[in-house]
């Protein structure tokens, strides 16, 4: 049914549809909405996606150092660390670009917390630092930290703008600790698994 | 009540208003609901790992606790020793200048050997109990953990201990010392290839039968993969990355229980866990974790 003079539809009961009272306040809405959605919405969902793959990874890395500080001694932790393809698991996440891993023992003295000693091989722990040295009791700890780049779900390559999340991924440094287990000595050699 | 069309006219205005805000209220709620899942998952998976890990350790220590299983071992090397000297002792008496005490060499000889079967018996008895122990606890643990996490939509529940193994990591030697105050029986386990040896100190293998020479091959004297203690400290209790574990009694499988015996004390226990998790938080999904611990118990203490 149809308006006679304007030709526009009108309801059962004669009242105006939102197509003649509504159209004027949904055009003035549509300005608001595309600066809600561009401004606001659409890098929201954008970067939503950032803390996902900032948990997976963090998860990734946690994991990683818990299987590492279950070694047999610390050379074995870090031929194993060496082997594995770490950086390429990271990468199977997703948007997720691992820039350098470091694995390092890191023992702290109990009596004095703040004195720490943080070596990058096997068998570079002064005496001083081992069980029943005189710096010990000491708490041993494998880090492991990651630099990686974190992309947002859709990264808008402009030239010259360099907006992190938005432009370009996000700097990360993930760093994950666990206590190093295997905490005996080698009755054959005498050396401490800590530092074999 | 009355209703003009001028206010329909707004409400239906405002209904458009409406609409939009429930749609962006839903895709709001649908990405607050897929974080939440994943951080749930991540959760139920913690959970699961730990309570693995818990089992794991609890039943390594049960494996040496108070250095029991450190001690047989030692009983075992030293009743073996005591056979084969007091043995020595016995062909020592054959010839004429010792006949005279040949019933009394004879006697000790006897002593010794049945000491060495009293050893045995009561090592295997003592393996059975601690394997009886586990069982129990496998059990408690199961128990304790099957409450699961329960939320709304979301629940991981019924962890359940799927394989349990116990056995030894075979890189660790016994923790008995070989006896070099008696040459002849070092001599032999050397060309037996019974001795690991090692910078600091020479340790017997272990899960070996070190048979004696002769007519006391008869006697089973086998010990245990515990560590050593070094420098006067003993080995503590831990996990390990699972390398190198050999199981020597399956105590559960696919998650039944399996009857069987073990003929040598382990070291070591395997625990495989699985968690079933179900949500429909976003869309119906079910899953089920599984966590693999592996620990090893501690090392023997110093002999007194």
């Amino acid at each position: 049914m149809c308006n006679k003079q304007t030709g526009r539809p009108i309801s059962a009961k004669g009242r105006r549809l939102r197509s003649q009272k509504g159209s004027a306040q949904l055009s003035e809405f549509g300005a608001a909405l595309f600066l809600l959605f561009s401004c606001f919405v659409l890098p929201l969902i954008d970067l939503s996606i950032i803390p996902v793959r900032l948990g997976l990874g963090k998860s990734i890395v946690n994991n990683r150092v818990h299987q590492l500080a279950q070694s047999e001694c610390l050379s074995e932790a870090f031929r194993s660390f060496k082997e594995s393809d770490f950086q390429t698991g990271l990468t199977k996440i997703g948007g997720f670009n691992a820039q350098a891993t470091q694995l390092s023992l890191i023992a702290t003295s109990v009596k004095n917390p703040d004195q720490s000693m943080i070596v990058n091989r096997p068998g570079a722990l002064p005496g001083d630092w081992l069980p029943g040295g005189i710096k010990g009791p000491c708490l041993y700890r494998l880090d492991l930290t990651v630099d990686a780049e974190i992309e947002p779900l859709i990264t808008a390559h402009v030239p010259g703008v360099q907006i992190p999340g938005l432009t370009r991924p996000i700097p990360f440094h993930l760093h994950e600790e666990c206590n190093w287990e295997n905490l005996g000595c080698d009755p054959s050699s005498g050396e401490f698994f800590v530092n074999k | 009540m009355k209703v003009f069309p001028r206010q329909l006219a707004k409400r239906d205005a405002r209904g458009s208003m409406l609409f939009l805000c429930i749609a962006v209220l839903m895709v709001m709620l649908t990405v607050v609901g897929i974080a939440f899942s994943f951080y749930l998952v991540f959760f139920s998976h913690k959970h699961l790992q730990n309570w693995s890990e818990d089992l794991a350790l609890e039943c390594a220590r049960q494996l040496n606790e108070n250095d029991h299983g450190g001690k047989i071992n030692n009983l075992v090397g030293h009743s073996r020793e005591l056979v084969f000297t007091s043995r020595e002792l016995y062909y020592k008496t054959n010839s004429d200048d010792f006949r005279a005490l040949q019933g009394l060499a004879a006697q000790v000889l006897e002593q010794a050997r049945s000491g060495a079967r009293l050893v045995f018996d009561e090592r295997n008895r003592y393996v059975d109990v601690s394997m009886k122990n586990l069982r129990q606890k496998i059990k408690v643990a199961e128990a304790q953990s099957k409450r699961g996490l329960l939320l709304t939509n979301f629940s991981a529940s019924g962890a359940q201990v799927v394989d349990f193994k116990v056995g030894n990591l075979d890189q660790v030697a016994s923790n008995v010392e070989t006896s070099s105050g008696v040459t002849n029986l070092l001599f032999h386990d050397r060309r037996r290839n019974y001795i690991k040896t090692g910078k600091q100190v020479d340790l017997y293998k272990a899960n070996v039968n070190l048979k004696l020479p002769g007519e006391d091959s008869d006697l089973n004297f086998e010990l245990a993969s515990i560590p050593a203690p070094v420098k006067g400290t003993a080995a503590p209790l831990r996990l390990t990355r699972g390398q190198g574990f050999k199981h020597s009694l399956l105590l559960r499988s696919a998650g039944a229980d399996v009857s069987g015996k073990c003929t040598v004390i382990p070291s070591a226990v395997q625990v495989v866990m699985t968690m079933n998790m179900k949500q429909n938080v976003v869309g119906k999904f079910e899953s089920q974790m599984r966590a693999v611990n592996t620990a090893c118990a501690n090392g023997a203490w110093m002999e007194p």
